[in-house]
């Protein structure tokens, strides 16, 4: 890229070409004012604030004018400030803006230009506006009444969830954020990820769970990593005195454009439980409350005598407290496993037996945004993997043509070309299309035998057909495999067709922490003398219930109580995912930091330590 | 006895002042006399579009004698089939007169057409819109034909240069440039769009030729098409243009079927298709990048420019968009060449203008003009200010544009001329005032209009345009304040500097112009509180009684509408508190004893 020399300011700057005039300002440290402009999304000059005067007469926004030689800019001349004080004016004076009773008081970048702009008396009267409050979603506040229109909440939406939820109504006065044809936020096509919030300016979207609890500087930030799901997300984790007040994205220069998904931003806020902060031991019903050390003491001894002993963990765990953990239940002989490796270990197994290389698979899920065909089975990524499935909807808007098929139900229906879901168990699902594909392939014109393969089953050969088609006209197509298909055979018919059409693979796994593929796991004990469950933050798993409910004794650890905990024998108190320090490796294989944003609360101080100890008394 | 044709006006207007109704009794008629063989409906009575005198509607023109008949009752079309068609005797009385009283038989004899130059609309009111024969029997087509046939591409585009054609929407930027533009691009697929969104309140230009000569649009987008290297083309117009829109939507069916639309049209490999979209009236979507958003699905919103559309526009590809009224003018520079299109109009602005001529004039309707008309010569063809009152000023360009006040009566009319004068040429509305009109109430209309209109993407159009409104408001309401008009120029200062589009950019002109010319006007409702015309309800002063006048004759009392007048012994009074200053006590007082704000 080669430089274009300008002026700007009296000063002379360089930048490459193809830069907006605002991006070359913002690299020498001259400050243009916006508020429309966001670093994640596409500029659409609405707001009008970072006009400039260009070669002495023309008055442009320098979010849209592009660098060129030998241009003459001029940002700060008496006529822009006072072109920018009546359009603030404006704006601040037709809504209502009212700094004292608003909660981005203070994060607020209207309110910081209204500063800068030292606009403290107005020549007009205020107009009133009458707008409804939206309360309906269980995340966000959405109040017309502080809205700037500055679109960023619309194109976030739209360019990097993928969702199109929002969009601009009304003309003239009456223009206004909707939301789908006008329904409430909370009976929407939403996806709680609450992007749109974050680009706000102003108060107008704001988190309800944080109302009030102090804006940025009020607050410590943390730079963490979320745990929710394997991809990763970096957060900013904002506390004060001790307590959780937001979590915002962090990644506004990469795809994700600093999304983070309603597990990463809002769960963690809401579902707050129960803390457990004692070891509870029960006896004949009795129940009694030990010491951490006495627990420990009871733990090693209970574990110590017994043969079958079954160690499950959660997948949402850093790399440290799994190794910990395995080491310490392999010292008492114990078979490990982790949620999520089973599938891994299958994964493993067929394309073994199918002699499926490597190169077949892809952990880089920004690539789906590449593809010409997404076929993604099971569409549960929905809600297990939701960034990875906004860049599937961006792709899918951008012409990416998106067959889903899932056992009941398309989550992706309104971005979907193709459409198969057949009501029936995940095996017999991929088991029959699959085999209707390869029979496809064999002989497209046979249709009737194609039916009889699906008799009884609501699938149409003609769709079948049409996939087959796409993928073979294709030279780039991506297979995603969610996390809810668990089982060989599905997996083998999906490898196969991969294999058959030169397909990549993208295959997720319901563990967080991509550590468990170097951890050494294996199948466990269904009903085991003893079961050892580390629980995480994740949704209750069914596999760990039904562990407790079989095992003679059972151990819970956990920092919440919960249907688990309820049920456990002897329940040991575990660190919340924000009291820890540690690692863990997303889906790309990538190491990232967890931070400790909050001290440990109760007695247990080291997860780590505490199983150091455990492995030490066999 | 020769074969008469009988021609129906069926524009939207005639429509909806009964032209039907007068179709149907004209079809009865012919049946009573037996006549349906000598004039079998489907040749002898001939639906057509605008023929331009709106206010004569409903109007028919019976050829080969060209007589014209307007503003007809169905009760008139016995006499006109007894006497006309039976004894071929002009119905003298139901011809129009002109403005010296005499009756006038030919249509072309009319004062309203006689001034008139007609190239867009020359087809309107001729043919049948409907009918491709019709189309093809006034050379239809044939531009098409030579320009595919005989002409290069660079030659087109040349002549349309040459032709000095400047775009009709409004801001006049030349054609033939912008083509040149669109054909330099290197791209396989360009795009040739017509934009339909006319939106200027009380503007019809574009939709009497949509409705009245469909196919010469399209044959203009075919010649554009072709020398640009387009073979896609998009109809954008109004859904509030049902009539438009089923005109076009026959014609393009036509045209496929007679192979003027589809693939390797004449024989020389060239593909052209075109296809309607319908928008919902949006007026920003005249704004052409809005107007491309809005084709592609996309909420109609001003893209920022460069890149111009002729570069990236309809899905990123180069694409030319083109008025209705610009289309309409390419078939007959091709036709007649550019040097017969240089001997119409001005130097710098050959050719034609349509107006749509509204407001305070005797005869409302289309008027298609030779550039460098004035504008009184204007208002004469429209006959003058209606009812004999004095003329005051005519509101040019619509919501963009600006007024033009009786010193500047003799300005000509071309693009240069009007933007000198403050104001622009505009899609072509043209609405007369007279010395009724109060000129600070113009402004509130149309800003009224844009403030509403305004797509709502930048805060100095939709807040802007709000506060300005606000403040005329104050104004017409009686609560100016001296600094009102200041803040009014600095308001416009800021939207039209700062504003997204040209529809935020232009939107204070009708203020700043009637501040302009009128200054004094504004002034007199700020600190007088009056409204000099009568027209700000708001302002009037309550109504009182000359005692010494009255004759109690009980005149005002019997039209007061609020009881406001009580009787007394020697004199009437008029209670301030209930009066609501509507004025009809003054008009019927026989003794001139009632006057506004006069003595008690």
């Amino acid at each position: 890229m080669s430089d274009v020399k300008f002026n700007v300011d009296g000063k002379d700057i360089s930048a490459r070409k193809g830069m907006t005039v605002m991006e070359a300002c913002e690299e020498n440290d001259i400050d243009i004012p916006k508020l429309c402009q966001h670093e994640a999304l596409e500029n659409l000059m609405a707001c009008r604030l970072c006009v400039v005067e260009v070669n002495g007469k023309q008055i442009t926004p320098s979010c849209g004018l592009k660098v060129n030689e030998g241009l003459d800019i001029k940002t700060q001349t008496e006529k822009l400030r006072k072109y920018r004080r009546m359009i603030l004016e404006l704006i601040y004076r037709c809504e209502n803006h009212y700094c004292m009773f608003c909660e981005s008081d203070g994060d607020c970048e209207l309110q910081d230009l209204m500063y800068e702009y030292e606009i403290d008396r107005f020549e007009y009267p205020r107009m009133f506006p009458d707008w409804d409050v939206d309360s309906s979603h269980n995340h966000i506040v959405k109040d017309t009444n502080r809205c700037v229109r500055c679109g960023r909440c619309i194109r976030a939406c739209d360019e990097v969830v993928g969702n199109q939820t929002l969009n601009l109504g009304g003309r003239g006065i009456t223009n206004e954020v909707i939301v789908d044809s006008g329904v409430p936020l909370g009976e929407s096509t939403c996806t709680s990820c609450g992007m749109c919030m974050q680009v706000c300016p102003t108060g107008s979207l704001s988190n309800k769970h944080s109302l009030f609890k102090g804006n940025k500087d009020e607050c410590e930030l943390t730079k963490s990593t979320c745990l929710s799901c394997s991809i990763g997300c970096c957060t900013d984790v904002y506390t004060r005195t001790g307590h959780l007040v937001k979590i915002e994205g962090t990644d506004i220069d990469k795809e994700s454009g600093g999304q983070l998904c309603e597990r990463g931003r809002f769960k963690p806020l809401v579902d707050r439980g129960k803390r457990i902060s004692n070891v509870i031991y029960r006896e004949n019903g009795e129940e009694s409350e030990l010491s951490l050390q006495e627990g420990l003491e009871k733990a090693a001894s209970i574990l110590g005598n017994s043969n079958e002993i079954s160690a499950f963990a959660s997948g949402g765990l850093t790399c440290e407290i799994l190794d910990a953990f395995s080491k310490a239940m392999r010292a008492h002989g114990a078979l490990f496993d982790v949620v999520g490796a089973k599938r891994y270990r299958f994964e493993t197994e067929v394309k073994r037996r199918i002699n499926m290389i490597e190169g077949h698979f892809i952990n880089d899920i920004t690539e789906v945004m590449k593809a010409e065909n997404i076929l993604l089975y099971d569409t549960s990524i929905y809600n297990t993997h939701p960034v990875l499935a906004s860049y599937i909807r961006r792709a899918a808007s951008k012409g990416t043509k998106l067959i889903t098929i899932d056992a009941y139900e398309d989550r992706f229906w309104n971005h979907s070309d193709k459409s198969i879901t057949i009501e029936s168990p995940k095996t017999q699902l991929t088991r029959l299309v699959n085999q209707v594909i390869k029979e496809g392939k064999a002989s497209i014109e046979d249709l009737s035998r194609v039916s009889s393969i699906l008799g009884g089953l609501r699938v149409h050969p003609e769709d079948v057909m049409e996939i087959v088609n796409l993928l073979e006209e294709a030279s780039y197509d991506i297979i995603v495999i969610g996390c809810e298909i668990i089982d060989r055979w599905s997996l083998r018919h999906i490898f196969e067709l991969a294999k058959l059409e030169g397909s990549y693979v993208i295959s997720l796994n319901k563990a967080s922490n991509q550590y468990i593929r170097s951890l050494e796991t294996e199948g466990v004990y269904e009903e085991p003398e003893v079961a050892y469950i580390l629980a995480g933050e994740d949704e209750e798993n069914e596999d760990m219930i039904k562990l407790v409910e079989n095992a003679e004794f059972s151990i819970v650890q956990s920092s919440k109580k919960s249907e688990l905990t309820d049920k456990a024998d002897l329940v040991i108190p575990s660190l919340s995912t924000f009291e820890r320090n540690g690692t863990t490796i997303d889906i790309n294989g990538k190491k990232k930091e967890v931070e400790l944003a909050m001290e440990p609360k109760g007695e247990m101080r080291s997860e780590i330590a505490f199983f150091e100890e455990l492995a030490d008394k066999r | 006895m020769v074969r008469k044709e009988i021609l129906i006006c069926s524009g939207t207007g005639c429509l909806s002042a009964g032209s039907e109704e007068i179709e149907e009794k004209l079809m009865d008629e012919l049946w009573k006399h037996e006549l349906e063989d000598k004039y079998p409906l489907t040749r002898a009575i001939k639906r057509t579009g605008c023929m331009g005198p709106c206010n004569l509607g409903p109007m028919i023109i019976i050829r080969p004698e060209d007589t014209f008949y307007g503003n007809l009752e169905p009760s008139d079309v016995e006499r006109i089939v007894e006497e006309h068609l039976l004894r071929d005797k002009v119905v003298y009385d139901l011809l129009v007169e002109d403005k010296d009283g005499h009756r006038v038989e030919e249509f072309e004899k009319l004062d309203f057409i006689k001034g008139q130059k007609k190239v867009v609309m020359r087809d309107s009111g001729d043919i049948d819109p409907s009918s491709l024969d019709d189309y093809l029997k006034v050379e239809g087509y044939m531009a098409a034909r030579k320009a595919i046939m005989d002409m290069d591409r660079s030659e087109i585009i040349q002549e349309i240069k040459d032709s000095g054609l400047r775009g009709r929407g409004g801001a006049g930027f030349p054609t033939g440039l912008k083509w040149e533009f669109a054909a330099k691009e290197d791209e396989d697929q360009k795009y040739i769009v017509c934009n339909g969104d006319e939106g200027d309140p009380g503007a019809f230009m574009d939709r009497s030729v949509l409705e009245g000569d469909p196919h010469s649009i399209i044959e203009g987008m075919m010649i554009a098409g072709y020398a640009i290297g387009a073979n896609q083309g998009y109809i954008y117009v109004r859904a509030e243009y049902p009539l438009a829109i089923r005109n076009l939507q026959k014609a393009i069916r036509d045209a496929e079927s007679a192979g003027y639309l589809g693939e390797n049209l004449f024989n020389q490999g060239f593909d052209f298709n075109v296809e309607l979209r319908v928008g919902a009236g949006a007026f920003v979507c005249g704004e052409e990048t809005a107007l491309l958003s809005s084709i592609e699905g996309k909420q109609g919103q001003p893209k920022f420019r460069p890149p111009y559309p002729a570069q990236s526009g309809l899905w990123g590809k180069p694409t030319v968009i083109n008025n209705v009224e610009t289309l309409g003018n390419i078939a007959a520079i091709i036709i007649h060449g550019s040097e017969w299109f240089n001997s119409i109009g001005t130097e710098g602005s050959p050719g034609t203008k349509v107006f749509a001529v509204a407001g305070d004039v005797e005869n409302t309707g289309l008027i298609e003009v030779e550039m460098g008309t004035t504008v009184r010569e204007m208002i004469d063809i429209a006959g003058g200010v209606a009812d004999g009152k004095d003329f005051k000023a005519v509101q040019i360009g619509g919501p963009a544009g600006g007024v033009i006040p009786k010193e500047y009566l003799d300005t000509p009319i071309d693009y240069d001329s009007l933007s000198e004068a403050g104001t622009i040429m505009g899609s072509g509305g043209f609405i007369v005032l007279d010395e009724d009109t109060c000129m600070v109430d113009v402004a509130k209309f149309f800003l009224d209009f844009t403030q509403e209109e305004s797509c709502g993407k930048c805060p100095p159009c939709r807040l802007g345009t709000k506060r300005m409104l606000d403040i005329l408001e104050k104004i017409t309401e009686g609560d100016g304040e001296p600094e009102d008009i200041d803040k009014l120029e600095n308001l416009a200062e800021t939207i039209q500097n700062t504003s997204f589009c040209g529809l935020g950019q232009a939107s204070p002109n009708p203020v700043l112009s009637t501040l302009r010319f009128f200054r004094d006007e504004y002034e007199e409702h700020v600190y007088e509180k009056t409204c000099p015309t009568g027209t700000c309800k708001a302002l009037l002063k309550a109504f009182s009684i000359d005692k010494d006048l009255c004759v109690t004759c009980g005149k005002c009392v019997e039209v007061c509408p609020v009881d406001a007048i009580s009787s007394g012994e020697e004199s009437y009074s008029i209670d301030p508190e209930v009066c609501i200053s509507c004025g009809e006590c003054e008009k019927i007082c026989p003794v001139k004893a009632i006057s506004e704000g006069g003595k008690e």
